[in-house]
């Protein structure tokens, strides 16, 4: 009954994209899907959404790891770790996002510092970190909100199962990295992948981030859809129906990994 | 005994229960449908309220409300609607007036949804247009009218300018109502830029000067610019005249891209990255990260350095190759539930006074649409003292500047195209 009433305005919605694609509804004219994959413009979109979850997923992943490995075995360490890894949760995305800018920016704080010290002579000396082609302003706006949250599950998984199970192999006479190898990071990483999945998803669909430190070319996905569904061209919205559809498509795909590694044992 | 009556007690209390919940649910379902048979008059028309005497008019709008749908992005503007239209138009004329954010795409988007679902009454009463959104929602039969032609305001209207008697070379033929004017300028720093260039030409040798000091944001300024530089390329306006040429077209904006390319390595960021509005890039110009930014709006360099927004020395300037100016106007969707209270609104907006107000430089600068010399001579006094400031651009320079839109079919062309090929 709840899986029913949580699946139904998913296959709906899904159900009306692919409905939208085909031209059943809306205005999409037909072959729109096979424009969309073989739009340059589409597949770069794409490729920088892809880029900037997996960088941004990985480094919080491996960030949370680190911090969680580091402190999470003491009970006062991991309580503390916890008090401020829980800090920068309730900041909105789109806060932290434009706290990023003002810092990274060539003309924000870090670059005044820079001139002023006279390590660079002006604005256009300091490194394009937002609105950059490799998204790396997104990417630490990415990493500065997941990993807190990754690290906070790391730090409950850790306290609910690790002491038993790492004092247990190192009876029988594990070494520390082999503990660390063969059962603390297992653990961990099957316990975390529900989390870790979602956080990639959330990343890849994550307009306000890139609306703030994307980069115009390429255009982040959901940038591209949200350009192609205001277009006055009734034809363009068909298109951002299309693309929206192939962002859903690499988000299941996404989840769809996730069922299969856990399966994998 | 006692039992019994328990029982009984209890029976008739579990009977009247039943009872109670089901008339209950039988009326909810009765109302229900009832409310759903009911039919609710449809409103009347802004072409039906427009033929009845202006009296009838001010009669039928007092005590009642209008939401207008207007561009919320500038608080300027949001200061002189909310604090200075609405409390008169409450006072004058016993209208309630709450503008609400909507424009361009999202006002076609949402009147044609209503549109097919069938909605004869909408939300919003008026709505803050002008250009391809006019076009989109003429063309979708969206707007209703003709109704601009009653407001008695109407006579003071400059009819015979360009700029203001077409929307985008269109007609407004009734359809909406002018309510103020504006012009492209490009804004620079008088102390950092203290000889700025005044041409195309100039520009482009300024940009090879001075590399990655001038850019262009991708919406509306951008584009607009953009257009200015194709007529300038082309032989002047004239060429894109009398509605939409493709071949002509093409040939223009080969010749513009070859010169955006020419310009392109002397960009901010080398040309492959551009902001993404007119507020980006302002924020780049305040920053000093680029000397120059832009606005469709020729006095924000006064008005945002006020409000601390610009530098102090901000300075607009006007291409001697021609600048676009054009109007904005108000319409009335088909759905409107209070036509006559958008008409009483549309012609204050016309009115003198509130047209003076919109032009001071203290509140926002934005041109007006009235021909002063229809205006009685105490009024042309005081337009020409507010529009003299001498750190406004001077009218003359302006009018002699001033180059029309021309169809909407170049900016949507010209914006899908940069999109494909510059960008």
């Amino acid at each position: 009954m709840a899986g029913a009433l949580l699946g139904v305005p998913i296959v709906v919605g899904v159900g009306y994209l692919v409905a939208g694609t085909l031209g059943i509804v809306g205005t999409a004219a037909p072959g729109g899907l096979q424009r969309a994959l073989t739009d340059g413009a589409v597949l770069r979109s794409a490729a920088l959404s892809l880029w900037v979850a997996f960088a941004g997923t990985a480094i919080a992943l491996t960030g949370a790891l680190i911090v969680a490995l580091l402190f999470g075995d003491e009970a006062h360490d991991s309580r503390v770790a916890r008090r401020i890894a829980a800090l920068p949760l309730p900041v909105p995305t789109v806060a932290a996002a434009v706290a990023i800018l003002l810092l990274l920016s060539q003309g924000g704080w870090l670059s005044r510092v820079a001139t002023q010290v006279q390590l660079i002579a002006g604005p256009a000396e300091f490194p394009a970190l937002v609105n950059d082609p490799l998204a790396i302003g997104v990417i630490v706006a990415v990493v500065w909100k997941e990993l807190p949250f990754l690290l906070l599950v790391a730090l409950s998984l850790q306290s609910l199962r690790g002491a038993a199970v790492t004092d247990a192999a190192r009876t029988l006479g594990a070494t520390r990295l082999q503990v660390l190898r063969m059962v603390t990071l297992p653990l961990l990483l099957r316990g975390m992948a529900p989390s870790i999945v979602a956080v990639f998803v959330f990343v890849l669909g994550s307009l306000e981030i890139a609306l703030v430190l994307a980069p115009s070319s390429p255009l982040a996905l959901p940038l591209l859809i949200q350009e192609r569904r205001q277009a006055l061209d009734m034809g363009s919205h068909g298109e951002a129906y299309v693309i929206a559809l192939l962002a859903t498509v690499l988000a299941l795909l996404a989840a769809a990994t996730h069922e299969w590694l856990r399966d994998d044992g | 005994m006692i039992a019994m009556h328990h029982a009984r007690n209890h029976a008739i209390h579990h009977v009247m229960h039943h009872t109670v919940r089901r008339v209950v649910v039988g009326a909810l379902l009765c109302s229900a449908i009832v409310a759903g048979c009911a039919r609710v008059a449809p409103p009347v028309t802004a072409a039906q309220v427009a033929v009845l005497p202006w009296d009838s008019v001010l009669v039928r709008a007092r005590g009642s409300t209008v939401l207008w749908r207007m561009w919320r992005g500038d608080p300027a503007v949001n200061a002189f609607i909310d604090t200075w239209v609405a409390p008169r138009l409450l006072s004058q004329y016993g209208v309630t007036l709450q503008a609400v954010s909507g424009q361009g795409n999202e006002l076609v988007d949402q009147l044609s949804v209503e549109k097919e679902s069938g909605a004869e009454t909408g939300a919003a009463s008026l709505l803050w247009i002008n250009g391809e959104t006019f076009a989109a929602l003429r063309a979708r039969g969206l707007l209703a009218g003709p109704w601009s032609q009653a407001l008695p305001a109407g006579a003071l209207v400059d009819s015979a300018s360009p700029i203001i008697s077409r929307d985008f070379e269109q007609d407004p033929a009734g359809y909406e109502s002018p309510w103020g004017t504006v012009q492209l300028a490009l804004i620079y720093d008088s102390e950092r830029t203290p000889a700025p260039p005044r041409t195309l030409a100039e520009l482009a040798a300024w940009a090879r000067a001075h590399p990655g000091r001038f850019t262009y944001d991708q919406s509306f300024a951008g584009i607009t610019f953009l257009k200015g530089a194709l007529y300038a390329l082309n032989g002047g306006v004239d060429t894109y005249r009398g509605g939409f040429d493709s071949t002509a077209y093409v040939a223009g904006r080969t010749r513009l891209f070859a010169w955006l390319d020419s310009l392109k390595p002397n960009l901010w960021r080398k040309g492959t990255q551009y902001p993404t509005d007119v507020a980006a890039l302002h924020r780049l110009f305040a920053n000093g990260e680029i000397d120059f930014t832009m606005s469709n709006n020729q006095n924000e360099a006064v008005t945002k350095a006020r409000q601390g927004i610009l530098p102090r020395t901000s300075r607009a300037l006007v291409l001697r190759d021609g600048t676009i100016a054009n109007a904005h106007f108000v319409g009335i969707p088909f759905n409107a539930p209070n036509a006559a209270g958008a008409m009483v609104v549309a012609n204050f907006l016309l009115s003198p006074e509130a047209q003076l107000e919109k032009q001071r430089s203290t509140v926002w600068a934005d041109g007006t649409v009235l021909g002063l010399a229809r205006l009685p001579t105490e009024w042309r006094a005081r337009f020409d003292s507010v529009v003299n400031d001498s750190r406004l651009v001077p009218a003359d320079t302006l009018k002699r500047y001033a180059r029309p839109e021309v169809s909407p079919q170049y900016h949507e062309r010209l914006q899908d195209d940069w999109r494909r090929m510059i960008r």
